[in-house]
């Protein structure tokens, strides 16, 4: 009884004690994360995308323009006041298409990431848990097998072998991206695992859900959380790269790679139509890169 | 833990790395919708046609079984046919692997000096206008996915100012040198063919600059951030209150050490360089072998997509030993400990 007492003791305590770290310390943390100016640009950059994304519909001077619609009298003009970054070769707005290709963008990095990282990181906590059991072996093994290709090539065939659109792209780069997130907790649940306070729990007769979920899990979650902030920029990328050849969103529906590829066949004298998609690719991922980076700062340990 | 062990117990594991990875491959391939007989022969092939090619390619066999045929076949040096040109994918891939690996080969080598030379230069002027210019530029170069650099790359320099050639290998108008290793650069310089050797390397410059470019950025980074680090270290007082010199310092006790971060980074920078080279190829219209798996992948062409992961996944485990023995050879602890597994 004393044990069992104890053991909900330290749920209630480990549990507690993490939010309070977040909330008391929200200061302190924007502290750390404002001290680079960077990582202040790199958000508000993010902010920015999400709420147009978010608010397309509204602030996009042409929202009509992001889907089936023609306009022959107006392609192919260069950037203007009326048209920022200039038409399409279908007389489309090319700013205001832009616009609505961050939403696929951000739709993917989130969708990849909330189906890669709990499986990812579930994999990792129970080979860290169980190591050097056959357990551990097989978990890290297939680990391995899967981190063996770049991320981009097996992605890629995966989406290819399937019908191309956003959904499927997204279940291709899902399917490459929890290796990483098994490695990366793998390591840390392991040396946690042997840590007094958790040997100390098993000697009390907690549960292995309990010792994994409330014990190991909480001490491994901000190197996780880091890696998904500086993964949003990265799955954006590859995301992309799948539009570009053509295993993402389908036209009509725009989506940044498919405009880069797009319009690059009417290079290089609708210079407009390529450059524009081709810098708000590298705009967002900029900006979710810098945020990530105040991200990782902010979580890092004894840095001041 | 002897090189020679350390070596046999890597290349093991990498062996069963690569049976597993084309055990994965089979399966994603068969138990995605739609049957590969069908796809090969279009809809309107007759019935019976695509019976006896289903019968060929063992279909209506039971999956372990069909697996058994096709990696038998693999251990052979048989990939099949393709099912769209028909051609022996071996042959294809043997045309179109040196491509390949003299772009990247050449842009690895880009990314590899730059970085360290990058980075060496931000770290040795920390805080100067230096500094601050590299980083600000690194920001931009990690953040360019590679196609669009290739794209940027393309339009400045293909067509703004046109100092560049941005299609192929070779110009038309100039023979292809004897093949011999089939790395043009290499083989015309073999062959003392200047010529050629001149009109190969400039082909090479753009795609493999866009292929490099945010490895490169992302090195830099590292060792400048390594060497950083290290400056602060209580060894480096001692010497240079041993009186060592400066340069010395710099290079023999500073940078060896700092370059082990970057060194296991440029191993998967190296490998994921074969990830981007699909669409780096495709725009500079390098007829290598990622173009050529990009092509197999938009024609669902099942029977060359495995193979080519296959050859990648070669590639990137080889990749993988040398970077750990390059590891090794820059840091005692890892080459003289006894205990680190694999």
């Amino acid at each position: 009884m004393i044990n069992l007492n104890q053991s909900n003791n330290s749920v209630s305590i480990s549990s507690v004690r993490l939010k309070s770290l977040f909330w008391f310390n929200l200061g302190k943390n924007w502290y750390k994360f404002s001290r680079n100016k960077l990582s202040v640009l790199g958000l508000a950059i993010v902010v920015g995308i999400i709420l147009s994304a978010i608010f397309a519909l509204w602030i996009t001077p042409y929202p009509e323009h992001a889907g089936p619609f023609v306009d022959f009298d107006n392609t192919g003009q260069p950037p203007s006041l009326q048209h920022f970054c200039g038409t399409d070769n279908m007389g489309r707005d090319i700013f205001s298409r832009i616009i609505f290709a961050f939403r696929g963008a951000l739709i993917m990095a989130v969708v990849v990431l909330a189906l890669a990282v709990p499986p990812g990181v579930f994999l990792g906590l129970v080979a860290g848990y169980f190591q050097n059991t056959w357990i551990d072996s097989v978990i890290m093994r297939i680990t391995d097998i899967f981190i063996s290709v770049p991320p981009l090539i097996l992605a890629l065939a995966i989406a290819a072998m399937l019908k191309p659109n956003l959904m499927n792209a997204m279940i291709a780069v899902t399917v490459m991206w929890w290796p990483w997130y098994t490695r990366l907790v793998y390591g840390m649940a392991s040396s946690v695992r042997n840590e007094y306070f958790v040997v100390a729990t098993d000697l009390m007769g907690a549960s292995k859900f309990h010792i994994i979920f409330r014990e190991i899990l909480p001490n491994c979650l901000s190197p996780v959380f880091t890696k998904m902030a500086l993964d949003v920029g990265w799955v954006i990328l590859i995301g992309a790269s799948l539009s570009f050849v053509g295993l993402g969103e389908q036209p009509p529906i725009p989506a940044l790679g498919q405009m880069v590829s797009d319009g690059s066949r009417y290079m290089p004298n609708f210079w407009w139509m390529t450059i524009f998609p081709a810098l708000a690719i590298v705009f967002a991922i900029l900006g979710f890169n810098l945020m990530g980076d105040g991200i990782r700062d902010m979580f890092e340990k004894g840095a001041e | 833990m002897k090189l020679g062990s350390f070596l046999l117990k890597r290349l093991l594991f990498s062996i069963f790395v690569i049976f597993g990875l084309s055990i994965v491959i089979f399966v994603i391939a068969r138990v995605v919708p739609g049957d590969p007989a069908r796809m090969a022969l279009g809809p309107r092939a007759p019935e019976e046609v695509v019976q006896r090619l289903r019968q060929e390619m063992y279909l209506d066999k039971t999956l372990p079984v069909q697996y058994f045929y096709w990696i038998s076949g693999v251990f052979s040096g048989d990939f099949g046919r393709s099912l769209v040109t028909k051609r022996l994918v071996v042959e294809d891939i043997k045309e179109y692997l040196p491509a390949t690996m003299e772009l990247a080969i050449f842009a690895g080598i880009l990314m590899a000096v730059f970085a360290v030379l990058l980075g060496a230069l931000a770290a040795r002027y920390k805080d100067k206008w230096v500094d601050n210019l590299i980083r600000a530029v690194s920001y931009f170069g990690v953040a360019i996915p590679a196609f669009v650099a290739a794209i940027f790359f393309m339009l400045l320099f293909g067509y703004r100012w046109p100092i560049l050639p941005v299609l192929g290998r070779l110009s038309p108008g100039i023979a292809s040198p004897v093949k011999i290793t089939g790395l043009l650069t290499l083989d015309s310089l073999i062959q003392g063919n200047l010529v050629a050797f001149w009109d190969a390397f400039k082909h090479l410059i753009l795609p493999s600059l866009a292929l490099s470019l945010g490895g490169l950025f992302q090195e830099a980074r590292i060792t400048r951030s390594a060497m950083v680090d290290n400056m602060r270290k209580d060894f480096l007082s001692a010497e240079r209150g041993y009186g060592v010199p400066e340069k010395v310092i710099m290079f023999k006790y500073l940078l060896k050490p700092s370059l082990i971060p970057t060194a296991s980074v440029m191993g998967l920078d190296f490998a994921s360089l074969f990830g981007n080279a699909f669409l780096v190829e495709t725009i500079f219209n390098w007829p290598g072998i990622s173009r050529y798996g990009i092509s197999a992948m938009l024609n669902k062409d099942l029977s060359v997509i495995s193979p080519v992961i296959i050859v990648f996944g070669i590639i990137f485990v080889v990749v993988n030993i040398i970077v750990d023995i390059i590891v090794a050879f820059l840091d005692p602890r890892v080459r003289l400990s006894t205990s680190r597994g694999i």
